[in-house]
């Protein structure tokens, strides 16, 4: 039995144990997740540490459709993190669950099934398998969102989730097939013996996996579902799970993969993808600006994240790959650790809105002490984990020789931390509301997470040569990548200078926009009015820039009307004929089956007669 | 070939009888009589065994044992079917009274008739041109050699089936208040 | 006769005497019935799933392997509705007939499946039908027995005709064994009156297996039986007595040539017609049972498309379908007890929302239909699939696009029963039932379990019935 085999299976075998025990049972179902969530966790840390690489391979039907698992240096760097979020996740969700009224056992099977076909994902050797659980993973992010009972529109935003992510899963897919196809083989170790040139049609196969992975860690402009699902008060949990942390690692990791493992990329596409990184993370954070709903605010942060990771790899040199892999590592720590505080705060206040909230130190310190490193950490503040990724960042870009997107690089983590500061002051410092009196700490199953998690930030942080080195390095060194010299530690120089002056700038424009407006979450209301901007905000609350809508509104009269017309027809031929030639064959075979058998004898006889004359109809009997 | 001819005109009279009156007891007699002809049929074939075989069992022992039930159930010949009779429910639990409705047997001599003409048509020939066949010419290899002999195997198939009818009627009849009751075959 | 497996055989015969002798103990009735059936089951699985035969992908094995999937298929079953049975049947009813009746007619159908020739063939499938008769009756009501008559009378052309079919084969071929009719097959284009006898078996078999428009007494019958019953009769005795014949025939003689007249076409077109009649007939029963018994027929309706077409491809769908059939219907069937026998009603309109309340039978029975349906990866898939290549690849394309036509016909119908009967909104009778106690669990998770098993280990099933099917037919 192999080890690889437990991640994948373990938690699916436990989930379907999950859904049979009925919804009264007390504990079973948190013991049973977080147990399956914490055997998988190990297994991947036995895997991680063993230093050959582990195979395991099925041969399946032919047509190189095999089951073939492989955990290399990338894939169980991936793993890892993976099953730990999911075991976090787990853990937290056995206190969070408690307060909520949707359904436990429902919840426990999607987290579970999820970080089951993740592991599946991470470790699959094969494009078709991989494909399989990649796919399978768009319907358990539907049934996450359409079994939580979060606000009014829940069902509508997880028909939007499901249908945003099934269209670029059907571009990845196409993708998928097409990269087989001109590779001869679908196993992905043989694709990378020999890789693949982007041009022609692996350069429009290259175009349908990026699409693929962009919806996949939440890059514009598939991000829309992620921030109505924050705004609508989606289940925090979910939110802290698949959008903040497992998305990016998958993405990141298939997007490694596909970029260096497989393919070899030109300077156009290398310009694209940092195009588009660096639009994701300027545009997305300052929506964050605009938000005065604590998770809504942290959807566009998450989605501004993603835009660093895309940007890094972009870069197609070591160090910045190093970044933007280490951005998406860092994201499932402290993004976690984010959303897990704003599930601590809902589910004592019952609400999100800043407005309503404020000085939650006094009752919640333990939440506070997370939200700082976390915020401090996403905010590419020394020395916590975020900086360093940044650091390792913008070195590559420079490498690159993009001096622009640097620029970008650092306004973007100004911009994030100003909206943070907004948040952190609105919520935990600023005077007492009374909504806020009612709360107090929560329990031992949601600190604890959020605990480990803040101080993997710190750990990261302060002991940054340790991630580096046992993470990125073997990394870089499996995908023959070059670097000149180490990349981690905390170095004086010119970017230390210009990320302390940053920062400075985002603490100057927090402070006046407080003392504008006297109100901490109005202390971005002043950019909201800035000329330019307030045009782009308002485009926004209107959703212009969300495509989904854009399509929907505009296409959605005339299709309606082709539809039903092709829906009536096909009414008809499906329904109405039908069930009019059944009725009245029913009809007769109601006549026929009415009991007498003297009925069924003749037809017997006449059954055999008619059958003897067919069969000799060819020439009569002799 | 003539004398085949009456004889099968005969059975087809007689069984036919069997199925279209509604005396019980009348019919099976017409089934005995139906199964002596089929004996007499045998010996004209030149199988004298399975004449004895025929006669003995189904044209004595089966009537003997179908009449007996009748009689010892009271359901032959009464004409009276209308009172709820309760005691002329067997241990199978439904009615046996007989079939009131006749219209559709009324059909059956036509059928079969139609049968039996479309059969001249299309069997006789047909079995004609099996005489033409190697295997039944070589009248030395006897068929009983291929039946009966070389089939010990069959013994436990043979036991299966005692197994299985014995079982079977210990299971549908009940024996309820002591009383021996057996039904058709 | 094999005589490898006669022990098969003649265990259940003399568990079934010794029953009878276990006056007023049920539970050693119990007992020796599903130990003598487990027993017999972990020996042929042991047989033919041993590690050395699938290392060597069953190249080893002696016997016929289709006979031995068939014994595999019958025990199966029959240990499942007899462990079932011993928790289902209540003390007033006579526990020990019913278990002598099963264990007969395991032994008959066993008897069936070991037979070289065509006359013990026949012999224990009139052993098989009287033990059938019997078992229908055990429901000890009007419908019951009504049921049995019916069936008894209208199987009767069937055997009047595999009668007439063997005699003339008799004449015209002097043997029925099945090695000796192979050789004359292989040895020449069939001579009309072998035709006429190979057509005369065909018609008899297909009568006792429930084609379209002989069908009209399984109806009644699988509903009016006695719940158990209907599973062992639409889970094994029919097709035993049926199918296995078929296919049986098909791969002795070559049916595929021309001068076999037109007995493949009519089989196929048949087949075809049995399809589509079950399927649409499905449509619109209240009653589960009966609506699995029309099912039923819709799905022997492809065993016998299959085995109409002839080629090794088709004959390993059908065996595949047969064994896969048995798995399903002894599934769906036996939950329709469960559910009958705790809700109380088996009207789907009355039924609604069992998946809170019977957590295990509502899965069994959706991994049951879901794989009837053709869902990959389980086994209905697969046999389906191998039924729909083997038409395409004949160049029978129009049969293939029926078939796979009615595969979506019957999944939405089923997709809407389980909707309806397992997560709809509760309904009156859908509250007060409660689940099964485990141990008549036991048999509908173990057949699930192989479905799903089946269904992942199919490079293992395929090549198993590829040596078997190829080592016999030509």
């Amino acid at each position: 039995m192999n080890i690889l085999l437990i991640p994948i299976f373990l938690p699916l075998f436990t989930a379907i144990f999950i859904l049979l025990v009925s919804e009264k049972t007390k504990y079973l179902k948190e013991v049973a997740a977080i147990m399956a969530s914490f055997i998988s966790f190990l297994s991947a840390l036995t895997i991680f540490l063993s230093s050959n690489i582990i195979a395991y391979s099925l041969p399946w039907a032919g047509y190189s459709f095999d089951f073939t698992l492989k955990a290399d240096v990338l894939g169980k760097l991936a793993l890892l993190f993976a099953t730990g979020v999911s075991f976090l996740a787990a853990f937290y969700a056995a206190g969070f669950m408690k307060k909520r009224t949707d359904s436990a056992k429902w919840f426990f099977f999607n987290l579970l099934f999820t970080g089951s076909f993740s592991s599946g994902a991470v470790l699959s050797d094969n494009l078709l398998t991989m494909l399989f659980f990649w796919e399978g993973l768009v319907i358990f992010l539907y049934t996450f969102l359409v079994f939580a009972k979060g606000g009014r529109n829940s069902g509508a935003i997880a028909m939007k989730a499901f249908i945003i992510n099934a269209v670029a899963n059907l571009c990845f897919l196409i993708g998928i097939t097409i990269t087989g196809f001109i590779a001869g083989s679908m196993n992905m170790t043989e694709i990378h013996a020999g890789k693949l040139a982007v041009s022609g049609w692996a350069f429009a196969a290259y175009l349908l996996l990026l699409i693929g992975i962009v919806s996949k860690i939440e890059g514009m402009p598939f991000h829309t579902w992620m921030t109505d699902a924050g705004a609508d008060g989606a289940n925090s949990t979910f939110l802290a799970y698949v959008p903040g942390a497992l998305d990016k690692i998958l993405g990141i990791y298939m997007l490694v993969r596909v970029s260096i493992y497989l393919y070899v990329l030109n300077g156009v596409v290398q310009a694209l993808i940092m195009t588009l990184g660096v639009v994701v993370l300027l545009f997305a954070a300052m929506m964050a600006l605009a938000q005065k709903n604590y998770k809504k605010l942290l959807a566009y942060i998450a989605v501004s994240q993603s835009g660093y990771a895309l940007l890094g790899v972009g870069t197609m040199n070591a160090t910045g790959i190093a970044g933007g892999l280490f951005y998406a590592l860092n994201n499932a720590i402290y993004l976690f650790a984010l959303f897990l505080t704003a599930g601590s705060v809902e589910s004592q206040s019952e609400t999100s809105n800043m407005a309503k909230l404020g000085g939650l130190w006094k009752r919640m310190p333990a939440t506070t002490l997370v939200f700082i490193i976390a915020a401090l950490s996403i905010s590419s503040v020394p020395p916590f984990n975020g900086f360093f990724s940044k650091e390792i960042l913008q070195r590559g870009i420079l490498e690159a020789g993009y001096p622009m997107f640097f620029a970008a690089v650092e306004l973007g983590s100004i911009i994030t931390l100003i909206a943070l500061l907004k948040l952190g002051h609105s919520v935990y410092f600023a005077k007492e509301t009374e909504t806020s009196l009612r709360c107090k700490e929560s329990g031992m199953f949601m600190i604890i997470p959020m605990f480990i998690a803040a101080i993997l930030c710190l750990f990261f942080g302060f002991g940054a040569k340790i991630p580096v080195e046992h993470f990125l390095e073997p990394v870089l060194s499996y995908l023959a990548l070059e670097h000149a010299r180490t990349i981690a530690g905390f170095q004086m120089g010119n970017l230390l200078l210009i990320s302390v002056a940053g920062i400075i700038v985002s603490i100057i424009s927090h402070v006046v926009g407080y003392g504008i407006t006297g109100k901490p979450y109005k202390a971005t209301d002043y950019l909201l009015y800035a000329p330019v901007l307030s045009k782009i905000y308002r485009m926004a609350e209107h959703k212009v820039f969300d495509p989904y809508e854009q399509i929907m509104k505009s296409s959605v009269w005339p299709l309606g009307q082709f539809f039903s017309k092709l829906d009536s027809l096909t009414d008809y031929l499906t329904f109405t004929l039908p069930s009019f030639v059944s009725n009245s064959l029913s009809k007769m075979s109601q006549k026929f089956h009415r009991g007498s058998y003297v009925l069924y004898m003749t037809i017997t006889i006449i059954g055999f007669l008619v059958y003897m004359a067919y069969v000799f109809s060819f020439g009569g009997i002799k | 070939m003539t004398y085949h001819l009456i004889l099968f005109a005969v059975l087809l009279i007689f069984i036919m009888a069997s199925v279209m009156l509604q005396n019980l007891l009348y019919s099976a007699i017409m089934l005995a009589l139906g199964s002596v002809t089929v004996s007499l049929i045998m010996f004209t074939f030149s199988a004298p065994w399975a004449g004895v075989f025929e006669l003995s069992v189904c044209a004595a022992l089966l009537p003997v044992l179908v009449i007996g039930t009748i009689k010892l159930i009271d359901a032959g010949g009464r004409q009276d079917l209308d009172e709820g009779n309760e005691d002329n429910c067997g241990s199978l639990g439904f009615n046996i009274q007989p079939v009131e409705n006749r219209i559709k047997f009324r059909i059956l001599p036509l059928v079969v008739s139609l049968i039996a003409v479309l059969g001249w048509i299309f069997f006789i020939p047909f079995f004609e041109a099996l005489s033409k066949y190697p295997y039944m010419n070589s009248l030395n290899r006897d068929l009983g050699k291929i039946i009966w002999a070389g089939r010990s195997q069959d013994l436990i198939a043979q036991i299966t089936i005692l197994t299985a009818i014995a079982m079977a009627m210990k299971s549908i009849l009940h024996f309820s208040g002591g009383k021996n009751k057996e039904s058709k075959e | 006769m094999m005589t490898s497996l006669l022990a098969y055989l003649l265990i259940p015969l003399s568990s079934a005497v010794i029953i009878q002798f276990l006056k007023k103990n049920d539970k050693l009735a119990d007992i020796v019935s599903n130990v003598s059936l487990f027993a017999g089951l972990l020996n042929i699985s042991y047989l033919i799933f041993n590690p050395q035969n699938v290392r060597f992908s069953f190249a080893s094995i002696a016997d016929n392997g289709f006979s031995l999937i068939m014994v595999l298929a019958i025990y199966l079953i029959a240990f499942c509705v007899s462990l079932f049975s011993s928790g289902f049947i209540p003390r007033t009813k006579n526990k020990h007939n019913f278990y002598s009746l099963l264990l007969t007619g395991v032994a008959a159908m066993c008897g069936v499946v070991i037979s070289l020739d065509f006359f013990t063939l026949y012999i224990y499938a009139e052993a098989l039908a009287i033990v059938s008769l019997a078992m229908i009756c055990y429901e000890d009501n009007e419908r019951g027995a009504e049921g049995a008559v019916k069936y008894f009378f209208l199987t009767l052309p069937g055997s009047v005709f595999i009668l007439t079919g063997i005699s003339i084969l008799l004449f015209t071929a002097g043997t029925f064994n099945f090695l000796n009719l192979q050789s004359i097959a292989n040895s020449g284009p069939m001579s009309t009156a072998n035709m006429v006898a190979v057509a005369f078996l065909c018609i008899g078999f297909l009568i006792k297996a429930g084609i379209v428009p002989f069908h009209t007494w399984l109806i009644d019958a699988y509903q009016g039986a006695y719940s158990p019953v209907s599973a062992f009769l639409g889970g094994i005795a029919t097709k035993v007595s049926g199918a296995y014949a078929i296919i049986k025939i098909v791969m002795i003689f070559k049916l595929f040539e021309s001068t076999a007249g037109r007995i493949s076409e009519a089989l196929m077109l048949l087949g075809a017609i049995t399809i589509i009649w079950g399927a649409i007939a499905a449509i619109r029963q209240k009653n589960f049972k009966r609506m699995l018994a029309f099912s039923s027929i819709s799905q022997t309706g492809y065993i016998v498309l299959a085995s109409g077409l002839g080629t090794p491809l088709a004959v390993l769908g059908a065996i595949f379908h047969l064994f896969n059939q048995a798995t399903f219907k002894g599934t769906l069937f036996l939950n329709s007890a469960s559910i009958e026998k705790s809700a109380g009603t088996t009207n789907m309109h009355k039924l609604a929302n069992l998946e809170n309340s019977m957590p295990w039978t509502t899965w069994t029975s959706i991994i049951a239909l879901l794989a009837a349906a053709g869902l990959p990866p389980l086994s209905g898939f697969w046999s389906k699939l191998v039924i729909v290549l083997a038409l395409w690849e004949e160049g029978a394309k129009g049969y293939a696009f029926l078939s796979l036509f009615f595969m979506l016909v019957t999944f939405a119908h089923f997709a809407i029963i389980q909707k309806k009967i397992f997560f709809g909104k509760k309904a009156a009778d859908g509250e007060k039932s409660r689940e099964m106690p485990v141990f008549m669990l036991l048999p509908v998770v173990l057949l699930s379990m192989i479905i799903i098993l089946a269904g992942i280990f199919f490079p293992h099933v395929y090549s198993f019935l590829m040596q078997a099917v190829t080592r016999n037919m030509l």
